[in-house]
């Protein structure tokens, strides 16, 4: 009996700690985590300023009452930043015959200021037909870096090829600078819906 | 209160435990750098040096495997398994390499929560439960290999997709070296359940 009440002691804080650890069994991996903390209580981001592909400095921004959809990218990147930027473009266009682009900015924004200067991004934004009007393509500034990666939850590590492995999403920002929501680069339906979703 | 004599504590096996666990501190770097390397060589020698430190406290303590409330091995096994599921969690090995705290609890909760229960619960649980988890070990790393070779995304996000594919042709490797080292286990002399020892032969009485 007493072996008995161990064990079920056991299993009782053995589960609790797994039902913590996880979340509540909604997010085994990080990135996952990630959304489930921004879904209970959107985290602020703070301000930063963009070197864009013109050269000019541009503020990281969501227009009076819409959104500001950010992805991370660098502009040397063979794989995902490029079916990144095509995804993007496909999310401009929905936004467009939608009607909903006057409530949304889209950002593809480097975090590799030592080879994305104005002339790369530029280069990357004709790839992609970025216009600057309502999606802009920019650089972190070496000063704002780390605190931007890390308040988005942005995660880069070396591929050993001389590139970067990174999670790839597109963030959802709202105009008071807070993170709303995580979407899979390649699902446009629930970007839309978040987009069209504001009060 | 009794004074421990230091000498049966400083064991031979007491020393392997410390030097383990301070092998697995130093090298750390290298250790984690390859989820290879971080889960199935640091990880398990953490969880071993566990196993040696129970081996070196149960000469000096008796009673340091609880018989009273772990007498069938049943609530020791408990504690292993939901230590081992913890760590399992593939947010659980990005805290460690992202988070001091955690890490800290890994190099705690491994050896103290995995390596030393098992010791005191494996050879008392039923032979037929040891049976369920081998086979279920060996199972769970298939079933692991296969997700991480088959998972369309990056499960840490401090390792590459290439070393999860590694890590994934690595659990393969372990599942079938498992299954080859229990299987021949087989075919040597039956080991004591309670000491872990192989058994003198028996030999048959014969009525004339």
């Amino acid at each position: 009996m007493r072996q008995f009440l161990t064990a079920v002691a056991i299993a009782v804080i053995g589960t609790t700690t797994l039902w913590y650890a996880t979340d509540g069994i909604r997010a085994v991996t990080t990135e996952g985590a990630r959304r489930v903390q921004i879904a209970d209580s959107p985290p602020a981001v703070s301000s930063a300023r963009l070197l864009d592909n013109t050269g000019e400095t541009i503020n990281l921004v969501a227009p009076a009452g819409g959104v500001a959809l950010v992805e991370f990218i660098y502009t040397t990147c063979p794989t995902v930043c490029v079916s990144a930027g095509i995804l993007f473009s496909q999310l401009r266009d929905r936004l467009t015959e939608e009607g909903l682009d006057s409530r949304a900015r889209l950002f593809s924004v480097s975090f590799d200021p030592e080879r994305d200067g104005p002339q790369a991004l530029a280069a990357y934004a004709d790839i992609h037909g970025i216009d600057g009007r309502i999606w802009k393509v920019g650089v972190l500034r070496n000063a704002d870096l780390p605190r931007i990666l890390s308040e988005f939850g942005i995660t880069v590590i070396d591929d050993n090829f001389g590139g970067y492995e990174h999670n790839a999403a597109v963030h959802v920002v709202d105009s008071n600078r807070r993170l709303i929501g995580i979407h899979d680069i390649d699902e446009i339906p629930g970007v839309i819906a978040a987009v069209r979703g504001l009060k | 209160m009794s004074v421990l004599p230091a000498g049966k504590i400083l064991s031979g096996q007491a020393a392997l435990a410390t030097f383990l666990i301070f092998a697995c501190a130093v090298l750390r770097t290298p250790l984690e750098a390859d989820p290879v390397t971080h889960m199935l060589l640091q990880l398990p020698l953490l969880a071993w040096a566990g196993w040696f430190l129970a081996d070196a406290i149960s000469p000096v303590w008796p009673d340091a495997g609880l018989s009273r409330l772990n007498d069938n091995g049943i609530p020791g096994l408990l504690i292993v398994l939901f230590a081992i599921a913890f760590w399992m969690l593939p947010r659980s090995i990005d805290g460690a390499l992202t988070s001091i705290p955690i890490e800290i609890a890994k190099f705690i909760t491994v050896p103290l929560l995995i390596g030393l229960p098992l010791r005191w619960s494996w050879y008392r649980v039923p032979p037929l439960l040891r049976g369920v988890l081998k086979s279920n070990a060996i199972s769970m790393l298939g079933v692991l290999a296969w997700l991480y070779s088959a998972a369309p995304v990056r499960v840490c996000n401090s390792y590459l997709v290439e070393d999860q594919k590694r890590l994934s042709i690595a659990f393969l490797g372990a599942a079938i070296g498992l299954a080859i080292l229990w299987s021949a286990r087989l075919f040597l002399p039956p080991v004591d359940t309670t000491t872990g020892k192989p058994t003198k032969p028996v030999r048959r009485k014969r009525f004339a």
